[in-house]
């Protein structure tokens, strides 16, 4: 029997006594591709941040191909490639610089192949050389998209790919992202751009799964009239 | 081993920001030589003989320069959430501490070893005591796992440039008396004898905060 | 998203004991201090050499040792707080801190008071008197981390670790009479027989020592009340806010 990519049982995060999740239950196949759905401070980011390990829940237990988040960190960072907010690059270094470096933090055999052969997919290539305080915010975003790529994660987490992205990128990025049968769970706020790429549509309001559907079941403007109800009211 | 191989990574990925950059080494060298003057400004030279005032001045330099050089190099991590980054590796938040007071410790270092020909000329000493090259080295690094710790820290409350000193300096205390004390000694030619006990306060120091670092750093760090 | 929750929260559940409990360690608090200050100023014998002034020994020792329960309590509750994330160990480390830097304040107000009259002059810088402003140094910015933290979940942890480096101190504290040449009188071995107190004045410094004990372990339990209160308060308000949002 295998396991599930992510297992969450009685997951809660507070920060102080701030509730961000609250005692979420989750459960996502290998393979999945998963849309997270939902307002600002609805805990989307909580949730990446907590799949990720970088934060620890406060009570429940979170597990990624059956194995304990709480016990299993470090080892399995190794199988999750993790997009956020903030490019995670240092300013002063190339992309390049950065993707080495990271490339031999998680230990990545022929590194500069993979690099090169990754940019070239995303198209990036030409950006490599230059410094990441001279990039722009959208190449800076396909740089860390990359970065997210380099240890080829059955993973990945994509907290808003689509911000500062115009929405052809985010289509061609995400088709690109989710090859090789990878679960994929991404948040956004945008329903659209979130319909589109994903098969399990789960929405998210106050800390707790208030929705969870397949794609197919939804008919997109009944969803509209849906979700604006229930994120509102 | 992958441990090891993860920290000598983070700290060529720091020796190679700080190369690009220039920020630390040349601007915490000129604050030495800065600290410097000043000391002469509020001791009136003569008062007080040369070889009772070097070491305090030394040691009081190299903590201040420390704290400079350590708020940069924890916060080179802040900028883009290159922290966050860190921590997505797969290695124990142990491996990150590790690394950054290395980088902290060899930064210093290399202040050190910039400034204490200006110290030799400034102070008129004539030889260099071999005791030093044990002594620096284990009091640097001393300073540098408290301050890498506590930078870390500090960094996540309001203040963060006060709270650094605030904390830093009573808990470093015991490091710079030891550092000074053995100082002194070496100037003044008295001899491994009597700068040994002190050699022997670092090392306990530095054992005792590194170990304490290694547990709680992960804690610290965390968002 | 209205109903109120009850006020008390799990988390803050915890040591308190019932009233009829905390009444009698008061009381029995209250009996011990009036009793001790018989002892000191009226029973036990004037000291030889020092005269009366000697007498402040019985407040300054037994202070001192608490400065080190408390920190010591600090020391481990940190540990524990970081080990389970559970808010009520950061409460019970808090306390302790603050009534450490209380008890090593009388510590230090004692001991100048008393080095006047015998070394002529108010403070020395020696090691065990450095050490002692270091210790308080130390716990000051315990407290000071957690004020100045970027939210409350954070100054918990972050006090915790300070709580845990500051102990290294401790130990200094305490040996440097020992280590270095000093003006402080050697720690005394309790029970010693090289001992310089005579058997009444040894029973006064048990009975200080107790009573001392016996206040500290009122005023923690009390404080750790308050700060749950308090911490009940704080959530009480943000369910408010919440609710109005």
């Amino acid at each position: 029997m295998e396991h599930p990519a992510i297992e969450a049982r009685g997951l809660s995060r507070s920060y102080g006594r701030v509730k961000a999740i609250s005692n979420l239950g989750l459960t996502i196949a290998p393979g999945e591709k998963v849309v997270l759905i939902g307002p600002n401070g609805s805990g989307k980011t909580t949730l990446i941040k907590l799949l990720s390990t970088l934060i620890r829940p406060t009570s429940g237990t979170l597990k990624l191909f059956g194995k304990d988040t709480a016990s299993h960190g470090a080892q399995l960072r190794r199988r999750v490639g993790v997009l956020l907010h903030e490019p995670l690059l240092y300013n002063r270094l190339t992309a390049l610089e950065n993707l080495q470096f990271y490339s031999k933090m998680f230990n990545v055999p022929n590194e500069d192949r993979r690099i090169w052969e990754l940019a070239e997919e995303m198209e990036i290539g030409d950006l490599l050389k230059t410094r990441v305080d001279s990039l722009s915010h959208g190449q800076r975003k396909r740089v860390s998209i990359l970065r997210a790529l380099l240890h080829d994660p059955p993973i990945l987490l994509l907290d808003e790919p689509d911000a500062g992205l115009d929405q052809t990128a985010v289509q061609g990025l995400v088709k690109l992202v989710s090859r090789n049968g990878r679960t994929v769970v991404m948040s956004t706020h945008n329903l659209e751009s979130g319909l589109s790429m994903a098969q399990r549509v789960i929405v998210l309001k106050k800390g707790k799964v208030i929705m969870d559907v397949d794609r197919e079941v939804l008919d997109g403007a009944n969803l509209d009239l849906g979700y604006e109800a229930l994120v509102t009211g | 081993m992958s441990y090891w191989r993860s920290i000598a990574t983070i700290v060529r990925k720091d020796l190679l920001v700080e190369l690009r950059g220039k920020e630390i080494i040349l601007s915490v060298s000129f604050f030495v030589f800065l600290m410097v003057f000043i000391f002469n400004f509020a001791f009136k030279p003569g008062t007080i003989p040369l070889e009772v005032m070097t070491p305090g001045v030394l040691w009081f330099t190299f903590l201040f320069a420390g704290m400079l050089s350590f708020q940069r190099v924890v916060s080179t991590e802040q900028e883009n959430g290159c922290l966050d980054g860190l921590m997505l590796c797969p290695h124990g938040r142990d491996v990150i501490f590790v690394a950054k007071t290395i980088s902290s410790f060899l930064f210093v270092l290399v202040v050190e070893v910039i400034s204490l020909p200006f110290f030799a000329v400034v102070f008129n000493l004539s030889f260099f005591p071999v005791e030093l090259l044990l002594i620096i080295p284990l009091a640097t690094f001393g300073i540098s796992i408290i301050g890498t710790l506590l930078a870390a820290l500090s960094m996540n409350t309001r203040l963060r440039e006060v709270m650094l000193p605030i904390l830093l300096i009573p808990l470093v205390v015991p490091v710079v008396i030891a550092a000074v004390e053995s100082t002194g000694n070496a100037l003044s030619g008295e001899g491994w004898a009597s700068v040994q006990p002190w050699i022997w306060v670092m090392v306990i120091f530095d054992i005792v905060f590194l170990v304490i670092g290694l547990l709680t750093f992960e804690h610290v760090i965390e968002e | 998203m209205n109903e109120a929750k009850p006020i008390k929260a799990e988390s803050t559940r915890s040591i308190v004991p019932r009233l009829t409990w905390l009444d009698g360690l008061f009381w029995v608090t209250a009996i011990a201090i009036f009793v001790d200050l018989y002892l000191i100023f009226l029973w036990v014998p004037k000291e030889a050499i020092q005269g009366n002034v000697q007498r402040i020994f019985y407040f300054h020792l037994p202070a001192a040792w608490i400065a080190y329960l408390a920190f010591f309590l600090v020391f481990l509750f940190g540990i524990f707080h970081l080990k389970t994330r559970n808010p009520k160990w950061d409460h019970y480390a808090y306390s302790a801190a603050e009534l450490g830097v209380v008890f090593t304040s009388v510590t230090i107000v004692t001991g100048i008071i008393w080095a006047k009259p015998i070394f002529g002059v108010w403070w020395v810088w020696d090691a065990r008197l450095t050490t002692t402003a270091l210790l308080w140094l130390v716990y000051v910015g315990y407290l000071m981390v957690g004020a100045y933290a970027v939210s409350g979940d954070k100054a918990s942890r972050l006090r915790s670790a300070v709580g845990i480096l500051g102990f290294a101190v401790v130990p200094i504290n305490y040996l440097s009479v020992s280590l270095w040449d000093t003006v402080h009188i050697e720690p005394i071995v309790i029970g010693g027989d090289d001992t310089f107190l005579s058997a009444d004045m040894r029973l006064t410094l048990y009975f200080s020592l107790a009573t001392f004990t016996a206040l500290f372990v009122f005023l923690l339990v009390v404080r750790i009340m308050l700060r749950e209160s308090e911490a009940a308060v704080e959530e009480l308000d943000q369910e408010r806010e919440t609710a109005l949002s």
